[in-house]
């Protein structure tokens, strides 16, 4: 009776096939762009990175060098697309670590309201407390340099941030009533933190974790900028900008071409993360409501 | 202007919303006015554009809104045709508005008399002191105690019921001639409901303001109002005198509404509810002329293919269906029933045989602070440096509570909110620990198990929660939500599930390809359907409904109603009914109990709690629900002063003595009142009765 009787036509209400969001379309191209010219970057790459054209410094972008060249007479474009490597897997390895770690903790203790809370994220209060720049300068001063060991210092200094906020929405599911009723039919902690809660902090954890692998590009920029990232004369984008900043006037395009690639791969895996948030969302999908 | 004394007039307004799936007609033709000193309701389910006309006058409509056609004039003038400097000047001076809910509307941070004397300031130009000055005559003038002190205090420091009155006061600041209230009672208890509405009634008389009283509550708005506009859909159907519109609907919409309500009259108890079928049409696709022809049973062919008009019937009223004068006296319960196979509910002959299926015996739940930091605080407390530290309050939720409920049988759970109903219910299903007490399910103690010998308890006892909207988990399909109780007790398998599946979604009648849909493509009144079924896929015998029809309309409460009873007699299922609703619980329930601040104060058969003797707790409760059915009550109106959570704690003596109005004397002070129970097992906690034997 009353509500088979739905005026709804019922073929518009039905779940549409599973149309990508633009976003992820648009993210996924930058990204993979990215991804594959920093694999294919020495087959790529019209000139060695570190050749030196001793005939033309400082040249502007032209045929010949497509971003220019810099004090050196190195090819800029040449070193763009070499310094993509180390750039992404710092912002890939420093984001999955504290993923990997963040995650988990955060859906114990936003479950475990309490004392096992109040233990887990004073802790994370003193972990927070570190820098990331400082911890990894440390590393390195009294270390040699390496990108696992920045990725892995920025992504343990980020774990409380993944922490909290899996925590903060594991905190607001808990209000739900449907965590309520699985309690209620007595369903195992971790069925109802995986198989309930994590698919609703997805969307939330996925955005989270996109900002933070573009923070860790632009981290590890600063790193090679203060000096502690790749050594000259390797190539990497914060070092490049950072090498470029006595040519500024004369020679912008020097810091131009890596910034302008970082920007990209940012704005790439941004959208990306979006698009992800919003293909695991069946509210958003397909523009749903009836 | 046809009326000096109109003070407002809607005339004709039409509204459409652009979206993306193109142009939504909000509102078409709506027309009516408000007088000076009189109280108009506007009445509708969710979605039926109620809101959208008061935020229309307000101008507080975004930019996707157009109003198509038609006028909204305010003192002979069209609002919508003054400058924004004019219209800014009105609204807010001399139209405000009161919103929904109370614990929203005022802002946290500042104190209440800066949000009273904020408009004052604005508009009026006063001084900052001279503003404050009459913000305490606004409080004091809404009924508010100690208002010099109130002004000072943040919102939180208030209950709801004062939060409500301070909006008021807000809203009355620059003496208005028009006062909107969007549901402004929904978000309160019904003992507070009575006093705001009273404060109104108070308002419109001695300040001849008008007043549009927005709400879906039907009762309320016969309890306040003189006229009612009823809209559905975005259209008027049927506006007239209160008294003549839910005496004798004339539109079909009405009288289903008003047949679709549960009635604390004693002869509606045995009768089914006569829910209306369907739900609110698509707003981008709506039905051809009359909008409310797919759910009318009354339907002829004429409806759909004829423009249907508003018109005035004999007694002065306007109604949007061609039927109306000739079938006014038809009303819906009349129709053929579709569910004639339903046996007669047979409720007085009830007799719990059995011993409780689930038993609390004396059961306790304390919460107290949480958190490391606040015991070691409470702990310094202790020491004598620190003993001005407060130490932070233990709140005794449930206090010794002891109930039994039978198979088969429905326990309604009443009370104000705050007074420890769901956190009995939740107890007794082991979500929450308790604190001290037995708990018995079929006769074993399960109060201290550990979760993994509580299999066969989880099983047999489900609860279905309150909010649709959250009681489901948005990421999963109908079909994975519903399956998932069965596999986790290994119920059935596979093929089967399926099937299992199909039948569940069927016994609380919905279509069997819904297990393909995910929550957020369901009515409100499906999703709790799917909630039902989810409770039921465990074949339990016991549900708890916490609440569980109080967020959805009248039209599909009726239908949850019926359903939840069907089930019971279908599958003898106990239930422990919670609502704050007492017509709605009178109509479901065996046995009533009476819960105030964590104790019963009164238990007993439905008939026996309804009439005397009551505990004085009862009786308040009864006579603040707004009734259809009996006028006479107005003038032995029974209401409390305050509510249960502005009291102070009292630790001894009986628990409502503060707020009672048959305190006896010192001995309710003192004395805890024992409980009297009667031969038939009627049991009432009160010096009232003692004293009179």
């Amino acid at each position: 009776m009353a509500e088979q009787l739905l005026n709804k036509d019922q073929t518009k209400v039905r779940p549409k096939r599973r149309r990508l969001p633009a976003n992820l379309i648009v993210g996924g191209m930058i990204a993979g762009i990215v991804v594959f010219l920093s694999f294919l970057a020495p087959l790529l790459a019209p000139y060695p990175y570190d050749q030196m054209h001793v005939e033309s410094l400082l040249q502007p972008p032209s045929a010949e060098f497509w971003f220019g060249t810099d004090e050196f007479g190195r090819d800029i474009f040449s070193r763009v697309l070499i310094g993509a490597l180390p750039s992404l897997t710092m912002g890939i390895l420093a984001t999955g670590l504290s993923l990997l770690i963040g995650v988990p903790i955060g859906l114990a203790a936003g479950y475990n309201k309490g004392r096992i809370d109040e233990i887990v994220m004073r802790t994370m209060d003193l972990i927070m407390s570190f820098p990331p720049i400082i911890l990894a300068m440390l590393i390195f001063a009294v270390t040699p340099p390496s990108i696992w060991k920045a990725a892995g210092a920025i992504g343990l200094v980020w774990v409380p941030v993944m922490v909290r906020v899996t925590r903060s929405v594991t905190l607001d599911l808990m209000q739900e009533e449907f965590i309520q009723a699985a309690r209620a039919r007595g369903e195992k902690v971790v069925y109802i933190l995986i198989f309930e809660i994590l698919p609703n902090a997805y969307p939330i954890i996925i955005v989270q974790a996109s900002i933070r692998v573009t923070l860790a590009i632009l981290l590890a920029g600063t790193l090679s900028f203060l000096g502690f990232g790749g050594q000259p004369p390797r190539s990497d984008w914060g070092l490049m900008i950072s090498e470029a900043r006595p040519f500024l006037d004369a020679a912008p395009w020097i810091a131009i071409a890596p910034g302008l690639a970082m920007s990209f791969t940012v704005i790439g895996v941004n959208l990306f993360g979006d698009g992800l948030r919003e293909l695991f969302d069946p509210r958003l999908r397909g523009r749903g409501r009836s | 202007m046809t009326d000096p004394n109109n003070i407002l007039e809607v005339n004709q307004l039409s509204l459409a919303y652009d979206t993306s799936y193109g142009s939504l007609v909000a509102l078409d033709d709506v027309s009516f006015e408000i007088k000076k000193g009189e109280c108009l309701g506007l009445a509708g389910e969710s979605g039926s554009g109620k809101s959208t006309v008061a935020r229309a006058i307000l101008g507080l409509l975004g930019p996707e809104a157009t109003i198509k056609k038609g006028s909204l004039m305010y003192a002979g003038a069209d609002l919508r045709e003054l400058s924004p400097e004019e219209q800014r000047s009105i609204r807010g001076n001399k139209i405000s508005i009161v919103f929904q809910d109370p614990f929203t509307a005022l802002n946290p941070s500042l104190t209440i008399g800066a949000q009273v004397a904020e408009p004052l300031i604005f508009h009026k130009g006063m001084s900052k002191s001279e503003a404050l000055e009459k913000a305490v005559d606004l409080l004091a003038s809404v009924g508010i105690n100690r208002p010099r002190e109130i002004i000072k205090a943040y919102p939180h420091q208030l209950s709801g019921g004062m939060q409500q009155r301070v909006l008021i006061a807000t809203a009355l600041s620059c003496d208005p001639d028009i006062l909107i209230l969007d549901e402004p009672t929904t978000a309160l208890d019904v003992t507070i409901e009575a006093q705001i509405l009273d404060l109104l009634d108070e308002l419109c008389r001695t300040r001849q303001l008008g007043v549009l009283f927005v709400s879906h509550n039907l009762a309320v708005i016969n309890r306040l109002c003189e006229r009612v506009c009823i809209l559905y859909a975005g259209r008027v159907l049927e506006y007239g005198k209160s008294s003549e519109v839910f005496s004798q609907p004339r539109h079909p919409y009405t009288k289903g509404l008003i047949a679709s309500l549960a009635s604390l009259g004693s002869e509606a108890t045995n009768n089914r509810l006569t829910p209306i079928p369907g739900g609110l049409p698509d707003m981008t696709a709506l039905p051809a002329n009359c909008v409310f022809q797919p759910r009318c049973p009354f339907k002829e062919s004429k409806c759909a293919s004829e423009i249907q008009h508003l018109a005035t019937m004999d007694d002065g009223r306007t109604v949007r269906c061609w039927k109306a004068q000739k079938e006014a006296n038809l009303r819906w319960t009349d129709l053929p029933s579709d569910h004639g196979d339903v046996p007669q509910k047979q409720k007085a002959s009830f007799q719990p045989s059995e011993k409780g299926f689930i038993e609390a015996s004396n059961l306790t739940k304390t919460f107290s602070s949480e958190g490391i930091l606040s015991e070691l605080v409470a702990k310094l407390s202790k020491l004598h440096v620190f003993r001005d530290l407060q130490r932070s309050p233990h709140v005794k939720a449930v206090d010794g509570i002891s109930l039994a409920i039978a198979p088969g049988e429905v326990i309604g759970l009443v009370g104000e909110s705050g007074c420890g109903k769901s956190t009995l219910a939740r107890c007794m299903v082991r979500l929450i620990e308790t604190t001290s007490g037995e708990i018995f399910a079929e006769g074993k103690e399960i109060s201290r198990e550990p979760e993994r010998k509580l299999k066969h308890f989880r099983q047999s006892a489900q609860i279905i929660f309150q909010n649709p909207d959250s009681s489901l988990n948005p990421r999963k399909t109908v079909g994975q939500i519903i399956k998932r109780p069965m596999v986790l007790f290994g119920l059935s398998h596979n093929a089967e599930l399926d099937r299992r599946v199909s039948e569940l979604l069927e016994m609380v009648r919905l279509p069997p390809a819904y297990a393909e849909r995910y929550p957020h493509q369901l009515s409100g009144g499906e999703k709790q359907r799917v909630g039902i079924a989810r409770a039921l896929a465990t074949s339990p015998k016991f549900i708890v409904c916490d609440e569980a029809i109080s967020a959805l309309d009248v039209s599909v409460q009726a239908a949850i109603i019926n359903l939840l009873q069907d089930l019971k007699e279908k599958l003898n299922l106990s239930y422990l009914f919670i609502s704050h609703d007492l017509s709605v619980v009178a109509h479901l329930s065996n046995r009533i109990a009476v819960m105030y601040r964590g104790i019963i104060c009164e238990e007993g058969v439905v008939e026996e709690v309804l009439r005397p003797p009551f505990h004085p707790y009862t009786e308040a409760l009864l006579s603040a629900v707004p009734r259809f059915d009996d006028k006479t009550a107005e003038t032995t109106r029974i209401r409390l002063k305050g509510d249960v959570l502005a009291m102070a704690e009292t630790s001894r003596g009986c628990r409502f003595h503060p707020r009672c109005p048959r305190k006896i004397g010192k001995i309710c002070e003192e004395i805890t009142p024992p409980v009297v129970e009667s031969a038939s097992g009627h049991r009432i906690a009160c010096h009232l009765l003692t004293d009179e034997k």
